[in-house]
């Protein structure tokens, strides 16, 4: 995927170009359903996320500026926030329900190879080797809470450790990621 | 929050906010925040830039091809205006918008969760005579749905839910935030029940709408001409 195509694409989407907007899609819909997948679980709901996410993506492509990082960034942003949103929905819905049909995202990782069924299909990147220089665990918590949509608690269920230990963790784990990528 | 956070602690803010991992409160005022500051709007974008680099290196899954056709009929864009039926096609009941480019705000994060299924669900949506143009969702911060604002020729048709608690001490008023940088624009008082019809301030016909703020204010709106306390943001968007 070229950068430089995608905004081409991007910028035409935004002039109302209906075709521009499908080989924006076609290029970039593998990406955001992966991502998308990953955070929802369910195919379904990942789909749903993704089909909102090109929606928006089609009346805000005019609002896209190059201070707002690549197209694709940007485009991932858009579907994460709506995953996010629609989990944080499913959860406060999930808090009123008593008989606890809500079946959305909560199950537990897969405990023996955590990490591996995280980073299972994708290319290593320059963040990754900032990653590295994290304790596992500080590491864990990220990626639990990026690729999967965890809050805090589920990564304190998910790895077993107290409330307290996973903020700072996170927190301080961020903030060791942006001084090793400046 | 206020413009005197550290660089540093806006920083991490933005960073856990793009993550996801904010509690729910720290949450919206950042949004608020966002509203206002250019500094904290490229801090979170930096994070988004930075993060969602490990959404792009995951190999792609490619989606089932009725998602294509799904956005296709709810941008009106193809010939499939009329999807298939089946319990699998939630969004199918949705009247058909409008299609017109509407530019907007910059992408609100946190909007409108379940939009769609707010909108088939309230009653009088789908028996307005002419089709919305634009619509936002207000929500609290566990995503509940508070009003929905729906942009028509006519004016702004607000309709509230059961989760909006009345008072006799305090309204919440509406405000249009333009993309200019120009000062809130107030758009009148808000429904604490039922639905209430707003003029249509002309500023929509004239300038991109970065968000709408709802604020609370003593009785009667705003004594300053300004939002005293920014509640909750929205994104006007077009379906």
């Amino acid at each position: 995927m070229n950068e430089t195509d995608v905004l081409k694409l991007l910028m035409q989407t935004a002039e109302g170009n209906a075709q521009a907007f499908r080989q924006l899609y076609d290029q970039t819909s593998g990406k955001l359903y992966a991502v998308s997948l990953g955070m929802m679980k369910r195919r379904d709901l990942a789909e749903d996320a993704v089909q909102d996410a090109f929606v928006r993506i089609w009346h805000n492509a005019g609002e896209y500026r190059a201070e707002k990082g690549a197209v694709l960034t940007w485009m991932i942003s858009i579907v994460r926030y709506r995953c996010l949103d629609l989990l944080r929905s499913a959860k406060a819905r999930r808090e009123h329900l008593t008989d606890g049909d809500v079946d959305l995202a909560g199950e537990p990782e897969d405990t023996d190879t955590p990490e591996g069924a995280l980073n299972a299909g994708r290319d290593r990147i320059r963040i990754d080797e900032c990653l590295d220089e994290l304790e596992d665990q500080q590491r864990h918590a990220i990626q639990l809470a990026y690729f999967r949509g965890m809050t805090h608690q589920e990564v304190c269920g998910q790895l077993d450790l107290p409330l307290g230990s996973v903020k700072s963790w996170i927190r301080r784990g961020l903030q060791q990621l942006k001084r090793c990528l400046e | 929050m206020t413009q005197q956070l550290s660089d540093r602690k806006l920083d991490t803010l933005a960073a856990e906010y793009v993550l996801g991992t904010l509690e729910d409160d720290t949450r919206l005022k950042l949004q608020r925040l966002m509203v206002t500051s250019d500094r904290a709007r490229k801090a979170v974008w930096h994070w988004e830039q930075t993060l969602n680099a490990l959404g792009a290196s995951l190999n792609d899954v490619q989606p089932s091809s009725r998602v294509w056709r799904r956005i296709e009929a709810r941008l009106g864009l193809g010939e499939t205006e009329v999807v298939e039926a089946g319990v699998d096609e939630p969004h199918q009941n949705v009247t058909p918008l409008r299609t017109s480019r509407i530019r907007q705000g910059w992408v609100w994060p946190a909007i409108a969760a379940a939009l769609v299924l707010v909108m088939i669900s309230w009653n009088g949506w789908q028996t307005t005579s002419s089709a919305p143009a634009q619509v936002a969702v207000i929500q609290d911060a566990s995503a509940q749905a508070l009003w929905s604002v729906n942009l028509t020729e006519d004016g702004l048709l607000v309709t509230s839910t059961r989760q909006v608690t009345a008072s006799s001490e305090r309204d919440y008023e509406l405000w249009l935030v333009a993309a200019d940088g120009r000062a809130p624009v107030s758009l009148g008082l808000l429904p604490e029940s039922g639905q209430r019809l707003l003029p249509r301030n002309a500023l929509f016909d004239a300038v991109d709408v970065e968000v709408l703020a709802v604020s609370r204010e003593p009785e009667g709106g705003s004594p300053t001409g300004q939002p005293t306390e920014v509640l909750y943001t929205a994104q006007l968007v077009g379906l």
